[in-house]
This record gives structure tokens, sequence and C-alpha cells, in this order.
């Protein structure tokens, strides 16, 4: 069963030759525009100008960037056809991928979001979700730092449309 | 702009509305959904109105069967409240909707089978010929047709059948609208492993099917109490055939479009319910071998199922939903056919020696423990004829004791040696008619 991200990765782009991104705290990475043009915001801008010599990310922190090019240079060895990396070794990969503390995690789906990389995003969305699976309000709240704004009418008033999915 | 991070760590608050959705959108849960919508107004305003996110988590607690009966039940009540336009349903109201139709429908079902069966069973004599016959050649393949196929257990074959052909209709109402299996990728798609299936999502539409149709087939044991016995199994080896042969038949005519099949897929899993019942009243009755067959039946192809989840095999969908019932359907068939001609072989033979040794060598003690196997095996019911047949034997062996006795006592007189010739004939005629009377009864049996 093919990977949501071989499925992203499918149409390859026919792009030679390196690019420059620059993060916003001014790290500089320098990768194959193929590997690059896995992020669809990047790949619209080549397909704009392939001449361009460096894209700013404004938006992506050095570190995080670091982690994508990572993740898109991963996926674009692995789904060559000779690569002879198993559907299995890619998800094993993945799941050590985003195994990171959770400031890492959301700033990677902030910039998977940013970037559009699809493949990404959806990984670390699942895996945000199973961090949140089977835990109450309260424990979500703590978990993830969030202020408790409901008043207590608002709360009353989801309980009470919401009580049969307790039953 | 996107430095999610404060002193205190990230927050799940400050993500774009859109990427909460799609984390929701991974958990396909009506509780965690709801749950969420309790930790802050943020994340209430992001789901709490997204009918695209409760119809996803409705679609995948409870399976295309209850979205059915829900799209019915909603279309009567469609100018609900928080419906962002007319044609739009609000599914998380309608979320609490199959229970409704979950209940009621199997509870019609047996309603109209209890009240139109005189109807139905007068139409099976016509019309249900064949599964007759398959059951006669069940009987007569496990060697029980002297045994079984009885007066008594037509009608409650008939009741079976009339079940088994309720169910069907059922199930195919369950996959009406095409192909749900394919249609809905949601349903097969895991939230934990991305690309591995749905196992939640696949077995409760099934589990939906299995209660559904264990409530069918209550209908003729709760009927036909005194046949709870082994030909329970025979029912089932017998019926399967049929059910197949109709399946088939539908797949080859695109009877529902593509879905057809997968939904018979299902049919397989059936065994579980009725083999777990079957087990429950065989314990009741205490009825070791029974008991035993149940376990291989039921408790081996459900150890399958837990050992292939555990593992997490990459099974494609057709292999979930084809192979794997299939053969788990098809290795208990085996086994319990191979049990049941065992035993049935043993228990056919076992009364006809004791015909023959109870003339010479059976004591009392033999005799009352081969009674008791008997009505283990048969139940009280199969062998009055037995204990008219037990009855005349001793007749028959008192006599031949007498005459005995009587030639010991007085060897050099030829007129007791007479009376023990008589004595001898005479018995021979109380076997001959014990005899008669056995053939008479399995000929009327």
């Amino acid at each position: 069963m093919a990977t949501p991200a071989a499925a992203a990765a499918a149409p390859a782009p026919q792009l030679e030759g390196d690019i420059k991104l620059v993060s916003e705290d001014a790290h500089e990475f320098v990768t194959p525009k193929n590997v690059a043009a896995q992020c669809k915001m990047i790949k619209t801008m080549l397909e704009v100008s392939e001449e361009q010599e460096f894209i700013n990310l404004p938006n992506v922190k050095g570190k995080e960037l670091e982690k994508v090019i990572e993740y898109c240079r991963y996926h674009v060895q692995a789904d060559k056809p000779d690569s002879g990396v198993s559907d299995n070794d890619k998800k094993t990969w993945d799941e050590n991928f985003v195994k990171v503390d959770k400031e890492t995690l959301f700033n990677l789906i902030m910039a998977a979001n940013y970037l559009d990389v699809k493949s990404l995003l959806d990984l670390t969305c699942a895996t945000v979700a199973n961090m949140l699976k089977n835990k109450t309000p309260e424990e979500i709240r703590r978990e993830f730092n969030i202020k408790n704004d409901l008043t207590p009418e608002e709360e009353e008033e989801i309980k009470r449309e919401s009580a049969w999915l307790y039953q | 702009m996107f430095q999610i991070s404060n002193e205190d760590g990230p927050s799940l608050d400050s993500l774009p509305t859109e990427v909460l959705q799609l984390i929701y959108h991974h958990h396909h849960n009506g509780v965690a959904l709801s749950r969420a919508c309790l930790v802050s107004r943020r994340l209430k305003a992001a789901l709490w109105d997204n009918d695209h996110l409760w119809h996803e988590a409705f679609e995948c607690d409870w399976g295309r069967l209850a979205t059915t009966a829900v799209e019915l039940h909603g279309t009567a009540q469609k100018p609900t409240e928080g419906a962002q336009n007319p044609q739009v349903l609000n599914w998380r109201s309608l979320y609490a909707g199959p229970l409704l139709p979950l209940v009621i429908l199997p509870a019609l079902l047996v309603l109209l089978i209890l009240r139109a069966e005189a109807v139905i069973m007068w139409s099976f004599h016509l019309v249900f010929i064949p599964a007759d016959f398959l059951f006669l050649f069940g009987c007569w393949f496990f060697g029980m047709f002297t045994l079984q196929c009885n007066s008594r257990a037509r009608p409650f074959i008939i009741s079976c059948g009339v079940a088994c052909l309720a169910a069907i209709p059922t199930l195919h109402w369950a996959a009406a609208r095409g192909d749900w299996i394919a249609a809905h990728g949601n349903l097969m798609r895991s939230a934990d492993t991305p690309g591995g299936l749905n196992w939640m999502g696949i077995f409760t539409p099934m589990l939906a099917c299995c209660i559904a149709y264990t409530v069918l087939i209550s209908v003729p044991i709760f009927h036909y109490p005194q046949n709870l016995d082994i030909s329970w199994f025979l029912f089932l080896l017998s019926g399967l055939p049929l059910t197949a042969f109709l399946v088939l038949l539908g797949y080859k005519l695109q009877w529902g479009g593509p879905g057809f099949l997968h939904t018979y897929a299902f049919i397989p899993l059936f065994l579980y319910p009725i083999g777990l019942q079957i087990g429950l009243i065989s314990a009741l009755k205490r009825n070791r071998r029974m008991i035993a067959l149940t376990a291989v039946v039921v408790v081996m192809p459900l150890a399958a199922t837990l050992i292939l989840i555990v593992l997490r095999l990459d099974w494609t969908v057709h292999t979930a939903f084809i192979v794997i019932p299939t053969a788990f359907w098809l290795l208990p068939l085996m086994v319990a056919a191979l049990a049941l001609s065992c035993s049935t072989w043993s228990r056919v033979r076992a009364p006809m020696k004791i015909s023959v040794r109870s003339l010479t060598t059976l004591s009392d003690a033999e005799r009352s423990a081969i009674e008791e196997q008997l009505t283990e095996a048969f139940g009280p019911h199969i062998y009055r004829a037995d204990d008219e047949r037990m009855r005349l034997n001793r007749a028959v062996m008192h006599l031949q004791r007498e005459a005995d006795h009587r030639a010991q006592a007085t060897p050099g007189d030829r007129r007791p040696a007479r009376e023990h010739r008589l004595a001898r004939s005479d018995a021979g005629c109380h076997l001959g008619r014990a005899q008669g009377a056995d053939r008479q009864e399995a000929a009327a049996l």
C-alpha cells in the first residue's frame, strides 16, 4: 500500500541544479531543485522563474527548514523505482522523523502548512492526533498549554448538546 | 508569524483553523470532537460547526449501514438547526440517529417472520425444496440420515431457511447505494498509521450485521427448542452452500452494483455469533462434545483475527474483506465437518452394536452406562424405540437364562431340552419382533 508521501511525490518535476533556501533567521540551505520542489509553494515559484538562485522563506525558522528538507530529500530518494526502499521502511522512517519535542512538532506543522508539503502535514497532524487520543479536555489543556476561556454556560451547552455521545 | 511557542511551551490553540480541522480529521471520533470543543473557545470555533468533520466521525463510528439509515432519518427532519443550507444535513445533531434503525429494523423483521410464519412455511414447502435437498444431502454425508432427518427437524430447518433468506435482503440493504466500501475511503483509513487500515471502521458494520443476523437466527432456536442439538451444525453446513450459490448468482447478475460481493464476504463471520450461541446452549446442556466443537469453530478464527491485527500485517482491502473471512470460514468448516463425521459415525454404529451384544454379554451396569452415553449423545427424545428394544432385550435375556437354568438342572431329561429349544425359539421371536419394531421405527423416521 502506497504511503501518502509516495502519492504526493508522484509527479517528479524535471528540475535540474540547486537552489538556495534562506530561512527567517538567515540560515541558508543549498538543495537540489527537485528536492525543494516537493514543497508546492517552492515548486510554483520555480515554475514561474527557473532562473532563481535563492528563495527567501520568512515564515520558517532554520531548524524546521532543515527538517523539511531532510524529509523531502529522503522521500525523493526513497520513491525512486530502483531505491529498494519498501513502504514499511518509509513508514518506520516517518515514525522516527516525527519523534521530536512538541515545540518542534508544532513548528513543523506550521512549516509544512506554509510550504504546502501535504504528506508532511498529514504525518505531523496524525502525530498530534495520536497525542490527543483518549484525553479529557482538562488533560488536553494541561498537555498543550491552553487556557480555558469558555464560560460555564458555554461548557454546559456543549455538554448538553453532545450528551448522547457518552451514553 | 509562526512562533507558536511561549514561556510554557507550544499551544494547540495557536494553530490555524484548517490545521486544527486536519488534526481532528485524523481522529474520526465523535467523542474526541466533542471533548476538543470543551477545551477552549478557539477549538470550539474551529470544530463545533464543521459538518464535514462530524460526518466523517459519524461514518467511521457507525459505518455505512447506519449512515444510510440516518440519511433517511435526516430527510424527515431536514430543516435542522445548524445546517448550512437546506440541502446539507447537520451531522452532529443526527449522530444519534442510527441507534433507532439498528434496533428497530431487526426487531421488525423478527416480528414479520413470526407473524407470517405459517404462510412462509407453506411457501417454503413448495419453493425451498433445494434447501431440504441440501439438508438431506448433509444428513446422508454425515451418516445422520435415519437419526436426524425426522419430521420434527423439518419445520425447524424450514424456519432456519426463512431466517437465512430474510437476513440476505437485510444485508443487501446494508450494502445499498452501491459500493460503500470503495466509495468511503475514510472508513478504511487508519488514523494511527498513514496508509493503514481502520480496523474499527471495518469491523463495526460487520458487527452490526452479525447482531442483526443473530437476532434473526434466534427465532427458530426459541421456536423449536427441542431440536437444539447437532442438527444446528448440519443446518449451517447444508445452508451455507445454498447461500454461497445465491451470492454468486447475485454477483453474476450484478445485483446491487459492485458492492454486492463485498457485503456477502461478511457472511462467514456470521458463524461466530451462531457458534457462540450454540456454545452457550451446549454449556447449559453440559454437552462436552458440542462445547469442544464450538471452541474449535469460534475460538480459532477469533484467535487468528487477533493475531493478524496484532501483527499489523499490511493487508489490502480485498484481502481484508474476501480472503480472510473466506479462509476463516473454510478452516473451521473443515474441522467441524471432520469432527462431526467422526463423532456421528461412532454414534450411528453404537446402537447396532448394543442390539447384538445385549443378547449375550452385556451386564446391567454396562447397559445402564450405554444408556447414559446414548442420552448424552442424542437426547432423551431420539431413542424411545431404543428404550422399547432394551425392555424386549431384557425379556429375551430373562427367558434365555431361565431356559439355560432348566437345561443345566435336568441334563438327562428330554422334555426340558425341548422346552429349552422352545424357549430359545420364543426368545428368537421376541428378538425378531424387537428388530422388526426397530425397522418400523427407522422407516417411520
